[in-house]
């Protein structure tokens, strides 16, 4: 895991390649929220958000409120500058993200939906992690990055995401949000059953009901990598943190559809 | 105490006791006044979770109807929001951080604001949002019979019934919605133009409710956390928003020994971190304000 964690930093991106996918150029990639190897279950998002590195006045986070390393906390000027030391350091920080100080407003959520099994990424248990199709936090929403940026940067990290699923021990994968489950599409095997859920419509006074669908699969190879055991994926439409108004009524009952499909 | 505070109260006390070696507070290094703030904090936490309470109930429609003494505007904001009236589900929480709970009377002044005093008007979101000039009228009418049913809580004691104050805060909270209408089309743009990052949603949401006239600091501060308590928009907030108040100020102050409020942001930012509580902005806002005003011998106060 941590050769791999050296070859991605080691051999992703480039300088020009970080202006041009505007990644902030002195963030690490987060390979994992939470320790991978400890999982069974992981969550998965688009990429990482800025506020994993820097307050709302986009100043860097120092001290106790650090999440991730940097190149001013690891005191490199630049990432070719790195060594296996200091890739203990970067690990060490994404395997201990829960017990520091996780940006708990973004990931309770999605740690009550996965509850129902009885994983959670915090202690006792820390069999779960969250995972990004992208380890690398841009300057940019990625809604606002141009069609070819996100083109690059997805094509630079389906590869480690394959890799570090193929070596780890998790069985399910659950993916949060319509555009996870697209774009989780495009990189991997998976065939997604669609179905519609009736318990998870959010109801519009006006009639323009959003409906709520789960997808369920297997997923085989990720980026090319072929994993040594099928993975079980499942998904639901609405982001938890951004789709708008999605009732607790129906994040109990998006809960209640994972418990009965994971099998602790 | 009860077991369940009891546990808190060892936690916070550990916390505060490891967050000392970090920042000095000398407004707790004598046991009383230590002691004294946790009970505050343990009260703001209880304050807290009673209101995320709400969103996690089912109400039937009797908490919704302003004719009987059984409506409560919050339970009212959850079931509108849960059957998908998002407009008034944010109108009925307006309302009720406008006016406030008072001891006494209770949600007297919404209910009878909602009801148009038991006449045939409600003063629901389409018909306010419709025409805010015909409340106005009504106000300037109707003011000294609303004044006889009820008072504004201690939160908004110095804001006005009449129509040159909550009149125009009215008419101004529908101009900031903006000409659609739609709450849910304000927030999704914005949502769309700075992302769901729920502290950044709150920040800037309360910068841009400036323009809600007599709804000042505390007012911007307890709606946006009530949306958010109830689960309305997924938004939590980012500071205490010291540099516009009296009391958490003054509570900082006497904390810290410090008088600088970018110092004390910093501090009461790093606080906040280092207790890790849910809506610990609003617990840390809340428990020093209580905290400064007896800060050796415990007060209980209802918010």
């Amino acid at each position: 895991m941590k050769q791999k964690i050296l070859e991605v930093i080691n051999n992703t991106l480039t300088d020009a390649d970080i202006k041009y996918a505007d990644v902030i150029p002195w963030s690490t990639p987060i390979y994992s929220f939470g320790n991978i190897s400890n999982s069974k279950i992981a969550t998965l998002g688009i990429n990482p958000s800025n506020r994993e590195f820097e307050d709302l006045n986009g100043v860097e986070l120092n001290g106790n409120n650090r999440r991730f390393h940097t190149l001013k906390s690891l005191k490199i000027n630049s990432w070719t500058e790195i060594d296996s030391a200091k890739t203990n350091y970067i690990k060490t920080l994404c395997d201990e993200y829960f017990s520091r100080n996780p940006y708990d407003q973004w990931f309770k959520k999605l740690d009550y939906l996965i509850s129902g099994s009885s994983y959670s990424y915090y202690f006792p248990s820390t069999e779960a992690c969250h995972l990004d199709l992208i380890p690398y936090a841009t300057s940019k929403k990625w809604s606002d990055l141009r069609p070819n940026q996100k083109h690059f940067l997805l094509d630079k990290s389906s590869l480690l995401l394959g890799h570090l699923l193929k070596n780890s021990s998790i069985n399910y994968l659950i993916l949060n949000g319509s555009t996870v489950i697209k774009t989780f599409e495009q990189i991997s095997d998976v065939t997604f059953r669609k179905e519609l859920q009736t318990d998870w419509v959010l109801n519009r006074k006006n009639g323009k009901n959003v409906n709520g669908y789960s997808f369920e699969g297997d997923v085989n190879k990720i980026g090319g990598i072929k994993l040594k055991q099928a993975i079980k994926v499942f998904g639901f439409n609405h982001n938890i943190q951004s789709s708008f108004g999605v009732t607790s009524i129906v994040q109990k009952s998006i809960r209640n559809w994972l418990s009965n499909k994971i099998k602790v | 105490m009860r077991i369940k505070d009891k546990a808190l109260y060892n936690d916070l006390d550990k916390k505060l006791t490891e967050f000392i070696k970090i920042h000095s507070m000398p407004g707790i290094s004598d046991s009383s006044d230590k002691e004294c703030l946790i009970h505050q904090i343990i009260d703001s936490d209880r304050r807290i979770k009673i209101a995320q309470i709400f969103k996690s109930k089912s109400y039937s429609s009797i908490v919704c109807d302003p004719s009987k003494t059984t409506f409560n505007p919050l339970k009212a904001a959850c079931y509108h929001f849960q059957n998908g009236d998002i407009d008034e589900a944010f109108w009925l929480v307006f309302l009720a951080i406008h006016y406030g709970k008072h001891r006494e009377h209770g949600w007297n002044l919404v209910r009878f604001t909602y009801n148009g005093l038991g006449t045939s008007i409600v003063w629901d979101w389409q018909t306010i949002s419709n025409d805010p000039t015909l409340f106005r009228s009504w106000l300037r009418r109707n003011h000294q019979n609303l004044k006889q049913k009820g008072t504004f809580s201690n939160h908004r004691k110095y804001v006005s019934i009449k129509d040159k104050g909550t009149g125009a805060t009215f008419e101004s909270y529908v101009n900031w919605i903006g000409p659609g209408k739609s709450h849910e089309k304000f927030i999704q743009d914005l949502i769309d133009t700075v992302g769901s990052d729920p502290k950044i949603l709150f920040n800037k949401l309360y910068n841009s409710m400036s323009s809600v006239k007599y709804f000042g600091r505390l007012g911007k501060f307890d709606y946006l956390t009530m949306i958010g308590k109830l689960g309305i928009v997924n938004i939590e907030p980012d500071s205490t928003y010291l540099n516009e108040s009296t009391g958490p100020y003054e509570g900082a102050k006497k904390l810290f020994n410090d008088t600088s409020k970018r110092s004390l942001n910093f501090k009461l930012n790093a606080l906040e971190a280092h207790l890790g509580l849910n809506f610990g902005m609003q617990i840390i806002e809340d428990s020093i304000c209580n905290w400064q005003k007896s800060p050796s011998n415990y007060i209980h106060f209802r918010g």
